[in-house]
Parts: C-alpha cells; sequence; structure tokens
C-alpha cells in the first residue's frame, strides 16, 4: 500500500490534469475577491468564507480530474504493472481513492492560501475563528470524498480516460442541477415560511424526498457552504457524505476485484 | 525438469466465447518459449490470466509452484514481468521516471540499477524525452525495461515484435537472447511470426481455438521440420546396410519406409540397392517448414 501511494503521488504532482484543476481552484477565490474589491458597493469588511470560492466549481474539477487522472492507468496500460506487481485490487483501488482525495485537498488548501493571499491585505483578517474555519473545511472535505468516490467508481466501470470523462462530467452535472434547484426551492419556501411565520417543517416535510436531498447532495452542501457558517444539521451531512463514500469506494472495489483488465 | 509456470485445463469464457478451452501447458526453467497460434487463439488470454488481468473461468495454474488460488501467487508475480499487447508506460514520462514510477510501485528502497537497465534496452541516451515522442520500437524496448524492474527471473512478451520496423525486430530479438543467456530469465513469448520465433525459441507450444495441440522442444521441432527425402522400398534391412555403408543418416518408419537426412546420388544408391534385390518403389522430397508444419498441425484456413 505505502508502495502504491508513494508512486501515485509521486505521478499526482507530475499531472497536468492536477495542475491545471489546482490553479482553477485558486483562481476562484482570487477572483471573487478582486471583483468583490472592484465593485464599490462592496462593504470594505473582512470576506469570511472566500476561501471556498472554488466550492461552486468543485464538481466540474473532480469530475474531470479524478477520470483525467485514474483513466490514464487504463489507457496506457500502466494499471496492468501494479497488478502484475503482486499488489491486490483492493489496495490499488484504495491507494487511487486516498491519492485523488488528497489531491482535491491539496487544491482546496492551495484555494485557502492563495484567496487569503489576496483577501486579507484587501479586506482584513477573517472574523470567523480558528474553530469554525476548521469545521467549515472538513465540511469541504466530506462533499470532495463523496464526489471523489463517484467519479472513481464511474472511472473503474467504463475503464477509458475520454469516455469515463464524458460521463463523469454528465452526472457531475445532474447532481449539480438537482443540488441547486433543490437548494432554491427550499430556500424560497424557507424565506415564505418566514414571512407567513409558521414551520419550514409544513412547507419543505420533515424528513419528505426534498428535505432528505437538500441535506445530502453535494451540491446542495455546497451552497449551504457559500452561504456562510456551518449548517444546522451539519452531522446528517457528514453522515449522508460518508455513506456515499462507503457505498461508491465499495461498490467500485467489487467491480474492479471482478474486472477483466485489458 | 524444473518448470516456471504449468496450467492445467485453463478455461476463459467471455460472454457468448470461449478464449480458452482447457488449455494445459509447462514452461521450463530458462528456457525461450514460443507460444505459437494464430490470431485469437488464445495466446494473449492465457497471458492476461497467469499475470492476474483477468481470473480463470475454471482449470487452474501455478507460477514457481504457488497455485492461482493461493494468496502466495502474488509474491510469485513479484518474481515476473511482463508486455502485454502494448507497452505498459506513461506516455508523459521520460523513460528514467517510467522505470522510477515502477521502482516505486514495486517498492524498491532506491533508483539503483535504473541506468543499467536503459543501458541494456538502449535507451541511455533519450534524456528528458518525453515517451510520447519515442518510435514504437522504444516504447516496446521502455516496455520490457519496465517489466525488467526488480529483477524478474521469468518475463513474458505477447507479440514483442509486431509492428516492428526490421532494425526494430533484431534489436528485441537481441535484447530477449542476452536476457536469456545472460540473467538466465525465462521468457514466454507468443506470436503468431514463426520464422521470428524459430530465431529465438528453445521450447514451443502450439496453441489453436483456445486448446495446446502442441508442446515440444526446439530440437524436436527441427527434426519434424528436418529437409529428407522419404524413400518407399521392398526391404528397408537392404537399405539400412547400403545407407550404412554410404555413412548416410536415415531413420527407418516400417518395414518399406524411410527418411534419409541427406543429399542422395540416386543412381550410386539405386545400383547398390538392386546389387542386393531391392527395388525403389518411390522417392519422395520431404522440405517441412516451420509454417507447413505448424498448418499441418493445427489444420489450415480461416476459423
Amino acid at each position: 500500500m505505502i508502495s502504491l501511494l508513494s508512486a501515485g503521488f509521486s505521478r499526482l504532482f507530475r499531472n497536468l490534469a492536477f495542475r491545471i484543476a489546482t490553479v482553477i481552484m485558486a483562481f476562484m477565490p482570487v477572483m471573487s475577491t478582486l471583483l468583490s474589491y472592484a465593485d464599490k458597493n462592496t462593504p470594505r469588511e473582512p470576506l469570511d468564507g472566500v476561501y471556498n470560492s472554488g466550492l461552486s466549481v468543485i464538481w466540474i474539477i473532480i469530475g474531470a480530474f479524478v477520470p483525467l487522472f485514474i483513466g490514464q492507468d487504463y489507457d496506457e496500460k500502466t494499471m496492468n504493472n501494479r497488478i502484475m506487481a503482486g499488489h491486490s485490487r483492493a489496495s490499488i483501488y484504495l491507494a487511487d481513492y486516498i491519492v485523488t482525495l488528497t489531491g482535491a485537498v491539496f487544491m482546496q488548501a492551495v484555494a485557502v492560501i492563495a484567496g487569503s493571499a489576496v483577501a486579507i491585505p484587501l479586506f482584513g483578517m477573517y472574523r470567523e475563528t480558528v474553530l469554525s474555519f476548521a469545521v467549515d473545511q472538513f465540511f469541504v472535505v466530506c462533499i470532495m470524498a463523496a464526489y471523489t468516490a463517484i467519479a472513481q467508481l464511474i472511472t473503474t466501470v467504463i475503464s477509458s480516460k475520454n469516455y469515463a470523462l464524458d460521463v463523469s462530467m454528465v452526472v457531475a452535472l445532474a447532481l449539480f442541477i438537482a443540488g441547486n434547484a433543490v437548494f432554491d426551492n427550499v430556500c424560497k419556501l424557507r424565506t415564505k415560511a418566514q414571512q407567513e411565520n409558521i414551520a419550514v417543517t409544513e412547507l419543505v416535510g420533515e424528513n419528505s424526498a426534498k428535505d432528505i436531498m437538500f441535506w445530502s447532495l453535494p451540491a446542495s452542501q455546497s451552497d449551504m457552504l457559500l452561504g456562510g457558517g456551518v449548517p444546522e444539521k451539519s452531522g446528517r451531512m457528514i453522515c449522508t457524505d460518508l455513506a456515499a463514500v462507503v457505498f461508491f469506494t465499495a461498490a467500485g472495489m467489487f467491480v474492479f476485484r471482478r474486472k477483466d483488465i485489458k | 525438469m524444473e518448470f516456471v509456470l504449468r496450467t492445467k485445463d485453463l478455461v476463459k469464457k467471455y460472454r457468448g466465447f470461449t478464449a480458452l478451452s482447457g488449455l494445459t501447458m509447462s514452461i521450463p526453467k530458462g528456457s525461450i518459449y514460443g507460444f505459437v497460434g494464430r490470431n485469437g487463439a488464445g495466446k494473449t488470454t492465457l497471458i492476461r490470466l497467469i499475470t492476474g488481468l483477468q481470473m480463470p473461468t475454471s482449470g487452474e495454474f501455478e507460477i514457481y509452484g504457488e497455485k492461482n488460488t493461493d494468496k502466495k501467487i502474488n509474491d510469485s508475480r513479484k518474481r515476473m514481468g511482463a508486455v502485454v499487447e502494448t507497452p505498459a508506460i506513461y506516455l508523459d514520462l521520460s523513460a528514467k521516471d517510467n522505470l522510477r514510477q515502477q521502482y516505486r510501485v514495486l517498492g524498491m528502497p532506491d533508483f539503483k540499477g535504473i541506468d543499467e537497465l536503459l543501458e541494456l534496452v538502449g535507451l541511455a541516451d533519450t534524456g528528458r524525452k518525453k515517451a510520447k515522442h519515442f518510435s514504437l520500437g522504444m516504447r516496446q524496448r521502455l516496455g520490457i525495461a519496465v517489466a525488467l524492474c526488480g529483477n524478474p527471473d521469468f518475463i513474458v512478451l505477447d507479440e514483442p515484435v509486431n509492428g516492428l520496423d526490421p532494425q526494430g525486430i533484431i534489436d528485441i530479438r537481441e535484447l530477449i537472447l542476452k536476457l536469456n543467456h545472460e540473467r538466465n530469465i525465462t521468457i514466454l513469448i507468443s506470436s503468431h511470426i514463426l520464422e521470428e520465433l524459430s530465431k529465438l525459441a528453445t521450447h514451443y507450444g502450439f496453441i489453436d481455438g483456445g486448446k495446446m495441440i502442441r508442446e515440444m522442444s526446439a530440437e524436436e521441432l527441427e527434426n519434424a521440420c528436418r529437409k529428407s527425402v522419404r524413400m518407399t522400398v521392398t526391404d528397408t534391412g537392404v537399405l539400412s546396410r547400403a545407407l550404412d555403408e554410404m555413412n548416410i543418416e536415415y531413420k527407418i518408419l516400417d518395414s518399406q519406409t524411410a527418411d534419409v537426412f541427406a543429399k542422395l546420388n540416386f543412381t550410386q544408391i539405386a545400383l547398390k540397392l538392386s546389387e542386393q534385390g531391392c527395388e525403389i518403389v518411390t522417392m519422395e522430397e520431404k522440405d517441412e517448414s516451420l509454417e507447413s508444419f505448424y498448418i499441418s498441425l493445427v489444420g489450415g484456413g480461416e476459423k
């Protein structure tokens, strides 16, 4: 496992898709900060959470990066080298998951650093506490972990860089649209409930499909984080993300272990 | 005899198609085993099974005595390297970086031996040039170098000269011979180019329709393909005495037929035989090439 991780990380930092994805992730908070600065109407107060701007595109980033990175091993048949070297398929799959997720976390870290390097001098130090920041980032990692598990499963099933990229982007787009639609809808209902002074559950329903999707879909979770602050049902969010990771990773490993590699 | 690989009744079925139907074979240690068969005969399927890329539907095999069902097979696989169909290399990395990557995968403690490997396969002077800019022959040699990482004592090469130019074919051939002679590496080469295999192989396995038709040593094959004259005479006892006197090599097949392995002076032999009352009934020149031998084994025509 250690040798697989060593090989994976060595390749990760040379990978063009990873480098481009990192630049895009870093660009998002920087651009967001600069746009706020250029807008004279934006109050000159600390931009808490600006470093999470990359979350708005994380579905594209991971949806593209994972198939491009892991798919290369199928296209160039280098997956064969790892299997023939006597590694178990389960360890190969897990190593790939750890490497790609670490890559995604690294991208977010770069985004935080780049965004902060511009936002703090222009707008001042963030007001949120270190604990709040850490919790925030934990949620981000959970969302990325779920997206990564889904993208890896797709790549494993399809076993081709380009086709996996296409399918992964379609799935990520579908998740993004569904998540945003549910998020917007529930937000409108919440505003309405507030205006009419009634309980939100009366309009959204407790544990209704809409309610579950609102808290579970990664795009909806991203929207909550981008809205600022730690969401109220954070435990539920973490559980659904971790459940997604376990489910999709287990499914991927099952497929990979039985797969005939060409 | 010690065997590196043994398979028994290996079967591999895909949806509606049987690629291997009970293949049994043995590869002796230190040999260059030519695995011969037409396209679709099951050569690559067998290689995929033994390298762990695919699982057999039924049957079993063992590598260095470890059965495929045993977990220790992974340790045995560490002693082998393989190039299956196309070389498994990262196109966006240089030759050296590709080997470093494989060293990491194998968990080697350092990068010792990489320069020597590059030298061995003739890629020492490629520098930082990425593999995507390599010729087909260079990629093939890099693929072999990757397979050689970790000093395996058994390597599997699937159609290693496919698509190569004449110089590329010579390079690969010399490399294979070098690996076998100097490093005592057992080599399994699959190919449908018989002429090329005949310059390398010490043992042969002929496969057709997913079954092993025949296994034989190069010596046995050479004898089978030897140029000879098949003589049918009234008494092979008389013929053998005459041939002994003439110091000519022969093989008696039955009381009336013999194969003679030499250029014959037909008048001289005819006179000698007639002196002893033996008649020549027929004389037929036999010149079976490797290809015709193969065709006689598997039967001609497309399948």
